[in-house]
């Protein structure tokens, strides 16, 4: 096999990579803040995707314009669904909390099934097709904004975190959660707010990969797995872990693609989810994975 | 009601659905034979999902061996199908055994059990899809044969019928069974708190490793039962995740871990996604699936536990 396919196939890896960490960073923000571990995270990438897409065709305009549209429509979709669906199971059992969770997933693909059809849409802009060559590596224009962009994002969330009082109280919510409820920390709030921008923030990469991408209403799985296994490599509630496992596993898919016909490629996702959570399953920072 | 009462309801239910099939059209029939059909598959994913408390999103896995098995032994060897549900049903508890033994001894729980199996049984589907020998993504058709119960083909659906519904009785004692033995105070236990169970002695990995094997093996039967009654299997319909997900809806809306309540789920959903099917025609196909999200979501907030355990508790309380 010759070096340069190799090594095409390790920096696409690496770009696809970066953008699951940020999917992935959405998931784990949810857990660490509500401990909720929402099945439905794909989907809510999938619908966010549908919505930019239908922006760019409808209203005509540029794909990463539609994120102005997109944003606030995903939020908003993330807020009512927890205020309305997640907010009644927060204290039960863990069993409940997936089931209710898988019944959204449920929900959201076969409404998306209904209105939109099962057919692949992708757009077809000529910047699909836009290639640029680094040092003989020939690498898609798209997926370079996408991976930029979801870099600045990761930092823009860091800093989000670290530096604001809405981040700090989301933290303190995570460290301690009564604690918070004593200093004044208005639980509820805070909760709705986190799931919709944890939804908000796995969306974006999704509105991002759009113009080489093609959506239909069962992509939301082929998101939520590896961002389970990404989870799992970095330890919950990691963000730093996120981005590396993140890594980890667009590289390996990407190699998994080089190596199989592309009807099994799924394969390597999830023989790699099962071989992760089997062997390291207190995460590759030692964070305990939560039984 | 005493539970005297309840016996004698119980015997004549029993009796009432012997004679039904004499009084009513072949659609009814059909959809009857849906519902045992879906009856058993509940109860016996209950054993793994309900005793034990693990949620397998994979059973299509085992529904799929079994359709496999005896129809490949039927079309390559020419052996009886009752013969190929029996080693389908060893198939599955062999493969069921080492996953059982491996999932839960690296601990997985939760939402990273339900999505191992759900890769497992994915795995198996992309095999199933891509090998020659067993049909490929077309699938594999059941030779027509003589209509015999050595040949388990009917060209009436009256034997299917009573089929489906001694596999459902039997699937109930069996359940009955395990419920009144020593393994499901162990299950219980573990279910519970699984780290307190530990302590006090309890294998908890041995006795849900048995839940998952036993699970399996009559899961398998079924899949057969699927493959002779439409005489038809393909990966997307036997082994793909809508099969698991209509495999484990009926027993958490009906009543997790419950006797009866896999068997009332189907009683419910199996007649409601056949009538919606009917309604809304072949060309939205996830109409149903979609009732079952937004069952489950209702069934979740509202009624956490199921719909029996609901009606007992509100009974109770008058």
């Amino acid at each position: 096999m010759p070096t340069n396919i190799i090594i095409e196939a390790f920096v696409g890896g690496l770009l696809t990579g970066g953008i699951y960490g940020v999917i992935a960073l959405g998931l784990t923000l949810i857990f660490g803040i509500l401990r909720v571990i929402n099945f439905a995270h794909g989907e809510f990438l999938m619908i966010g995707m549908y919505i930019s897409y239908f922006s760019c065709t409808y209203l005509g305009i540029n794909p990463y314009l539609s994120l102005l549209i997109m944003i606030p429509v995903v939020f908003v979709l993330g807020v009512l669904c927890e205020l309305f669906l997640i907010k009644p199971v927060l204290n039960a059992p863990e069993d409940i909390q997936i089931l209710l969770t898988f019944g959204l997933v449920l929900v959201f693909q076969n409404l998306a099934l209904l209105f939109w059809t099962s057919d692949l849409r992708n757009l077809s802009t000529p910047l699909a097709f836009k290639l640029i060559t680094i040092w003989g590596i020939s690498l898609r224009l798209t997926t370079v904004i996408a991976f930029l962009a979801s870099l600045l994002l990761s930092l823009a969330f860091y800093l989000f975190i670290k530096k604001t009082d809405f981040g700090k109280a989301i933290r303190a919510c995570s460290e301690e959660r009564e604690g918070a409820l004593f200093s004044g920390l208005k639980l509820n709030r805070i909760y709705c707010l986190t799931f919709g921008i944890g939804i908000t923030l796995s969306a974006i990469p999704g509105a991002l990969i759009l113009p080489n991408y093609s959506v239909s209403p069962f992509i939301g799985l082929s998101f939520t797995l590896p961002c389970f296994i990404i989870i799992v490599l970095g330890g919950l509630g990691s963000a730093p872990g996120a981005l590396l496992g993140g890594i980890i596993v667009g590289v390996a898919e990407s190699f998994g693609g080089l190596l199989l016909p592309g009807s099994m490629q799924k394969l390597v996702t999830y023989i790699l989810f099962i071989a992760v959570v089997c062997l390291k399953p207190s995460g590759l920072f030692g964070a305990k994975v939560r039984d | 009601m005493s539970e005297k009462h309840l016996k004698v309801a119980g015997v004549l239910a029993i009796l009432v659905f012997i004679a039904l099939p004499l009084f009513v059209n072949s659609y009814i029939v059909h959809i009857c034979i849906l519902i045992y059909s879906f009856g058993y598959l509940s109860c016996a994913w209950n054993i793994i999902g309900g005793f034990a408390g693990q949620l397998s999103l994979g059973h299509a896995l085992f529904f799929g061996i079994g359709a496999y098995t005896s129809t490949l032994m039927l079309i390559r060897l020419g052996i009886s199908p009752w013969i190929g549900m029996l080693i389908g049903g060893l198939i599955s508890a062999i493969i069921a055994l080492p996953i059982g033994i491996i999932v839960f001894r690296y601990k997985l729980r939760g939402v990273f059990f339900a999505i191992a199996t759900l890769c497992f049984a994915e795995i198996f589907r992309i095999l199933v899809s891509q090998i020659r020998f067993t049909g490929g993504s077309e699938g594999l058709l059941i030779p027509i044969m003589e209509s015999s119960w050595i040949n388990f083909q009917f060209e009436s659906k009256l034997p299917y019928y009573y089929i489906a519904y001694i596999m459902m009785l039997l699937m109930l004692l069996v359940c009955y069974a395990i419920k009144k033995a020593k393994l499901n105070y162990y299950l219980f236990s573990v279910k519970a708190d699984e780290d307190a169970a530990s302590a006090i002695g309890v294998d908890a990995n041995k006795y849900k490793t048995i839940a998952y094997v036993v699970s399996a093996f009559f899961t398998s039967f079924n899949g057969t039962f699927f493959a002779q009654y439409y005489m038809f299997i393909e990966p997307e319909t036997t082994c793909a995740i809508p099969t698991s997900i209509d495999i484990l809806m009926r027993p958490i809306i009906g009543g997790l871990g419950t006797l009866f309540g896999p068997i009332l789920g189907s009683f419910i959903m199996t007649p409601l996604s056949e009538v919606i099917r009917k309604v809304v025609g072949s060309g939205m196909s996830g109409v149903h699936l979609l009732v079952y999200g937004v069952f489950l979501i209702v069934i979740c907030i509202w009624m956490p536990g199921g719909i029996l355990p609901y009606i007992a508790r509100s009974i109770k309380s008058k």
